[in-house]
């Protein structure tokens, strides 16, 4: 750290010395020349008295995990050396961290003695996240501004993880009988061996064992109705599979940095992985970008094509000399790497998901939703799984949804009925809406969306709207059993 | 130390500084000859007996004018207050000036009703109120950016303490070494009369060759520290 002593103070005090000598020597007044030499001795007396040097800063927090909305507090302890000037040390905190108590910026007169001084805050996260604050950050000034002010740094790392607080749903879990939310129960693993629990009584079809067959029940139909037999369904062995995608397009963004459709929609996924990992579920999330179903392409494959060096044996081969590059080849998508996590239970897997959320943001995945779920159709096929699929449902942009929809249906086929599908949709209008008049816009633009639910409904899916704003999540559950 | 405080003490050196300027200027020749030039003209004859009160007039306005000029605040007003003291410090310099140019033009035999040190202590008062002024508007500008910034309010005033502590320590020092110079100089001057009388050269190169010198050292040395 140097200083620069060449300031515009300095450079005008020189002048100011020079004007009063000429001038004392062109009118010959020894009066002027010694004035003239009263902001030479300033400047001499303020540059060799100096100005303060930072010995060391000191931060008393350690690396701390936190939940949403939890509180942090810090202190910070600089000491300094040399002259007389002013310091100030800024712990710079992450911008969507709100200062509650005490200070992050300190300003001090530091006098001809060393000084240490001490300063502390306490901090809202109210964003998830990882933040790792690295250095206190501190300037150092001349007393009398001769010099340029000192900038420096000092390494003192802090690692602040903020968790996603998860909405738990647990009051709702004895209404399952009742609901029509498909719930992980629905949920079954196709392959294993069936267990002893009863599940349903349906009808006969092709490949059911006789021993399964409820003959009182089916004598019971007989006799007022020509039909069928009816057979028990019982609950296999092995875990139930649930699969979250969750939208991170541009329209996730609606509201504040820290109050947004994303941050609800991620309480939201952490809230589902919850009761379904409680469950003894096999939870697998996927984070795709709605806004992608619009430049998609041909799928590709993301193994490398064999170069053509290695085919030289084949003599009947065309030459490719005068072949230019495709066109389309100046229009290809970058596409970045899917954010897949794949199915799994226990606490491990809560952790995964839970790691992978407090670093997605807007625009986080280049999939759409259609291109995720053929990411992932190795893990779909075979199993009959629960689809949460976390997004806000816009009319204009439906397609999105509604291909998605029918690759998850080519990929598990009619055989098993429709498959499971929730579309959670968070209603982004409500969350940016601040005054009554954008409340009411909201719920033109709700009201407006309302065909396309409908045609959602149509394709079996489960609409679930939330208004963050105005209900709980369990009260946006609850509302569709009483409802459905 | 409140702003307020900072804004009330240069209140007070800017009005010493001026009152100070503007009364060893109505004691100077020049002025002498200028209020019988305006007596003997017709607004002499229009003010009467009243142009006896011309000096008080010129002090009012001279404080007054600075005062309007404080108000304002700003640096630039700074600049403006220290120029207008200097134009009223002006004619008692030429009253103790070796070649007093001004004398030569207009035929003036200095008669002076203040003495050479009266002269230097308002200079001094001048410097001192310069050197003062230009840093309180800085004091005053960080105090903002401070405030910006997030700072305390009792931290910035206890910043401001701190600084026009020192502020006034090193003014009163540099006052201190500067009237020190100007009692040693006729002894400095003595001594060097006899070594330079052999130069064949005038002494206005000389002093204007040292000047250069002094603020090439000056420069020199603060580029060698950056």
């Amino acid at each position: 750290m140097t200083a620069r002593l060449l300031s515009q103070d300095t450079i005008e005090l020189v002048v100011t010395a020079v004007t009063f000598l000429v001038m004392g020597m062109f009118l010959g007044n020894i009066i002027l020349i010694t004035l003239g030499l009263a902001p030479v001795i300033f400047l001499a007396l303020g540059v060799l008295v100096g100005q303060p040097t930072v010995t060391a800063v000191e931060r008393v927090g350690k690396d701390i995990k936190v939940n949403v909305d939890d509180k942090i507090s810090d202190r910070v302890t600089v000491t300094v050396g040399g002259g007389p000037g002013v310091v100030t040390v800024a712990d710079v905190l992450p911008k969507s961290f709100a200062l509650e108590e005490g200070t992050n910026f300190k300003a001090f007169w530091k006098g001809l003695k060393p000084r240490t001084v001490e300063f502390g805050y306490i901090s809202l996260c109210p964003k998830r996240g990882y933040y790792d604050i690295g250095e206190i950050s501190y300037e150092v000034r001349h007393p009398l501004v001769m010099n340029a002010n000192q900038l420096g740094t000092t390494v003192a790392k802090r690692a602040i993880v903020v968790q996603p607080q998860p909405l738990f749903v647990r009051k709702i879990k004895n209404h399952k009988s009742v609901t029509k939310i498909p719930m992980p129960l629905d949920a079954r693993f196709r392959f294993g061996i069936p267990t002893t629990d009863f599940r349903e009584i349906r009808e006969y079809q092709r490949g059911d064992h006789y021993r399964n067959i409820n003959w009182k029940a089916s004598a019971k139909r007989l006799s007022y109705k020509p039909g069928g037999f009816l057979v028990n369904e019982y609950e296999r062995e092995g875990k139930k599979v649930v699969w979250i995608f969750l939208d991170s397009a541009a329209h996730m963004g609606l509201g504040t940095t820290v109050s947004n459709t994303m941050e609800y929609a991620i309480r939201a996924t952490l809230g589902f992985t919850n009761f379904y990992l409680e469950r003894d579920c096999r939870v697998g999330l996927c984070v795709y970008d709605h806004d992608a179903f619009q430049w998609e392409g041909a799928f590709r494959s993301k193994e490398k094509a064999p170069e053509i060096g290695a085919l030289e044996g084949i003599y009947q081969m065309e030459e490719l000399g005068g072949v230019g590059p495709e066109p389309e080849a100046a229009h290809e998508r970058q596409r970045v790497q899917s954010r897949v996590i794949f199915p799994d239970t226990g606490k491990r897997q809560q952790y995964k998901i839970t790691r992978e959320l407090l670093h997605v943001e807007v625009r986080y995945s280049s999939e759409s939703l259609k291109e995720a779920i053929h990411s992932c159709r190795r893990y779909i096929v075979g199993t009959q799984p629960l689809f949460v699929v976390i997004t806000m449902i816009e009319a204009a942009k439906v397609k999105g949804i509604m291909d998605g929809v029918r690759e998850l249906h080519r990929y598990m086929g009619r055989a098993y009925g429709r498959p499971n599908i929730i579309l959670f949709n968070v209603m982004g209008y409500s969350v940016a809406a601040q005054t009554e008049e954008e409340k009411m816009a909201a719920g033109f633009l709700t009201y407006h969306n309302k065909p396309a639910y409908d045609l959602l409904r149509s394709r079996g899916c489960t609409v679930v709207n939330w208004d963050p704003v105005g209900e709980s999540f369990a009260q946006a559950l609850q509302r569709q059993k009483v409802s459905g | 130390m409140k702003e307020n405080a900072i804004r009330w003490l240069e209140l007070g050196v800017t009005v010493t500084a001026c009152y100070m300027a503007a009364v060893t200027m109505v004691q100077t020749t020049l002025y002498a000859r200028l209020v019988d030039i305006v007596g003997d003209s017709f607004v002499g004859a229009l003010l009467g007996e009243y142009i006896a009160y011309m000096d008080v007039a010129v002090i009012v306005l001279a404080v007054a004018g600075v005062a309007y000029l404080w108000r304002r605040g700003a640096e630039a007003n700074f600049g403006r207050i220290f120029m207008v003291n200097m134009l009223l410090f002006f004619p008692s310099v030429l009253d103790f000036s070796t070649f007093n140019w001004v004398g030569l033009i207009f035929d003036l035999t200095p008669a002076p009703q203040v003495t050479a040190h009266w002269v230097f202590a308002v200079g001094l008062i001048l410097q001192a109120a310069y050197l003062t002024l230009r840093h309180t508007v800085r004091f005053r500008e960080m105090r903002e950016e401070l405030l910006s910034r997030g700072a305390a309010a009792e931290d910035i005033d206890q910043v401001s303490g701190g600084q026009m502590g020192y502020l006034i320590m090193a003014v009163s020092a540099t006052a201190a070494l500067t009237t020190a110079i100007y009692l040693v100089a006729p002894v400095i001057s003595g001594a060097a009369e006899r070594p330079l009388e052999g130069i064949p050269v005038p002494h206005v190169v000389i002093g204007v060759v040292v000047v250069l010198l002094i603020a090439a050292a000056l420069i020199l040395y603060l580029r060698s520290r950056d």
